[in-house]
């Protein structure tokens, strides 16, 4: 119950405001598959493209934290190929940050962020992060080919 | 001819046909509240053949053929009775009630009923006879309702028996259950009349206070959260019964600002009197010069957390408690259910010391406990 209560919480206030580049809406009844969707950052080489997400609530939501990742392809250091994403926040305390007041809208809100600065110091795509870093040119390219060929 | 008459009267869903030289008998068979599909064919000799009988008892079927095997000449009407004992005896759910005269008999209460209470608002039986919905307004006009439902399946001292009731106290000391619909009712009315001192205090603390809890009162609710000040509230419990007495205050917020409420509670728990009315002496109890209305909250678009709601699962209401546990740190003074805060702390596998728990408070991040849930 209060897994469903909360959520249909957030959800309303989702609704109702426009939170920057996010959208979220739940997949079944009960809240736990919602499909999210966040418009790439402007001034970033994911400008303009539209990317989606898979969130799956756990049962023990809010104590645990959601796991989100990609459903689409993106060329990103933090972001692997079957979409997982290497966020602090989405994991469990003394390792992570979560905690239960952060909600939906936070953590895709710092997902967007990651796309507009990604964190190549703790990366899960190692190549990619040392592309970022000595090639930048070259990473903004293929990152801008993939949000072209994937993210429209 | 008569024949015919009479299957029409002893089986209205039998029909038969006349085909080449045999007699088609088809239709259904009432049992209780069953039916019972079947064909019967009758030959020229006056033997009958069972086409079909929808049961999947082989006993009943083989019964009754070797009935129809050995009984030449009977007529259809004989036979069909015949089939029905075999059914009655045979079919396990045949003992099924007959509730025609029960329902005789509730119809007659419920008429018995309306024409001796002359101040019913409404009121109305369900189609199938087993839901009575009443409401009635009392010397002040107030409106109760109750739904009695009738229960066919027990003895008769229980037949009517009450969904829910309406009235304060977790089991009001009324007939519960009775097997006189006029009977019961007139229990539930005269708690009504006795607790006219209770609500009148009721509506008068819901008039002139900012009721933060319950959300919506009803007559049974004996407490009120009443809204004090930005950050603290108070809970009044009222005993209905005896609504002279001084209530119970239980005071909610941050303690800096609880500890002066409490100081003056403390000086005016021994002057409690409400000769000038129960409103003023809890005004005066509590050591208001009125009770302070908040304004009408702003549309709350964009906030996901009010104020005074939990910031774990969202809402003011966990188990119908607003939440109990404040952060104690002064800039932060986060409301959590015990539960919430409690089972957050539980799953970082924070401290516990006796019968608390302590960890940090999911927003400041400083120390919180609280106590330890089963």
């Amino acid at each position: 119950m209060l897994k469903q209560d909360r959520l249909s919480r957030e959800l309303a206030k989702l609704a109702n405001t426009e939170t920057n580049g996010i959208c979220v809406f739940p997949k079944d009844d009960n809240f736990s598959v919602m499909e999210a969707q966040i418009t790439g950052p402007e001034n970033t080489a994911y400008e303009r493209g539209v990317f989606k997400l898979e969130i799956i609530i756990p049962e023990k939501y809010p104590f645990t934290p959601p796991s989100i990742k990609f459903l689409t392809k993106i060329y990103h250091p933090n972001i692997d190929d079957s979409g997982r994403i290497c966020l602090d926040l989405m994991k469990m305390p003394p390792n992570g940050g979560w905690k239960p007041i952060i909600g939906i809208e936070a953590l895709l809100i710092a997902i967007r962020m990651l796309l507009e600065t990604p964190n190549p110091e703790d990366p899960l795509m190692v190549d990619i992060a040392e592309e970022y870093l000595r090639f930048n040119d070259k990473f903004k390219r293929k990152a801008r080919e993939y949000t072209e060929k994937y993210a429209k | 001819m008569d024949l015919t008459l009479d299957l029409i009267l002893k089986y209205p869903l039998i029909r038969s046909y006349q085909t080449d030289q045999d007699t088609l008998f088809e239709g259904i068979i009432l049992l209780c509240n069953k039916d019972f599909n079947i064909s019967i064919r009758k030959r020229p000799d006056c033997s009958y053949k069972l086409n079909y009988l929808d049961t999947k008892n082989s006993k009943i079927l083989q019964d009754i053929h070797d009935y129809l095997k050995c009984n030449k000449n009977s007529t259809i009407i004989e036979v069909l009775d015949k089939i029905k004992t075999f059914l009655t005896l045979n079919e396990p759910n045949a003992n099924i009630i007959d509730v025609s005269d029960a329902h005789l008999r509730v119809l007659h209460e419920y008429s018995e009923f309306t024409n001796f209470f002359l101040n019913l608002e409404t009121c109305s039986l369900s189609k199938d006879l087993t839901e009575i919905n009443v409401s009635i307004l009392d010397e002040k006009s107030r409106t109760h309702c109750t739904k009695i439902l009738v229960n066919y399946s027990t003895d008769l001292a229980h037949t009517f028996y009450f969904k829910s009731i309406d009235l304060p106290g977790k089991d009001p000391d009324i007939l519960r259950s009775s097997d006189s619909l006029t009977a019961l009712f007139d229990g539930f009315l005269g708690k009504i009349d006795l607790l006219q001192p209770f609500f009148d205090i009721m509506d008068e603390l819901d008039e002139h206070c900012t009721i933060l809890d319950p959300e919506r009162p009803v007559r049974k609710d004996y407490y009120r959260r009443i809204w004090l000040g930005e950050n603290v509230s108070a809970t009044i419990t009222v005993d209905p019964y005896n609504v002279h007495l001084r209530p119970d205050v239980r005071f909610l917020g941050p303690s800096r600002l609880v500890k002066n409420y409490g100081i003056k509670l403390n000086e005016n728990f021994s002057k409690w009197d409400c000769q000038q009315g129960f409103l003023y002496a809890v005004q005066l109890l509590l050591g208001l010069e009125s009770f302070p209305k908040r304004l009408e909250k702003k549309k709350s678009v964009g906030i996901l957390v009010e104020y005074g709601e939990c910031s774990i699962c969202f809402s003011l209401r966990l188990d119908n408690k607003p939440p109990d546990i404040i952060c104690p740190n002064k800039s932060c003074e986060k409301f959590y259910h015990n539960r919430c805060i409690y089972e957050w702390l539980v799953s970082l596998d924070s401290k516990k010391v006796f019968n608390n728990i302590s960890g940090s408070c999911p927003s400041c991040e400083k120390i919180i406990s609280c106590p330890v849930l089963e």
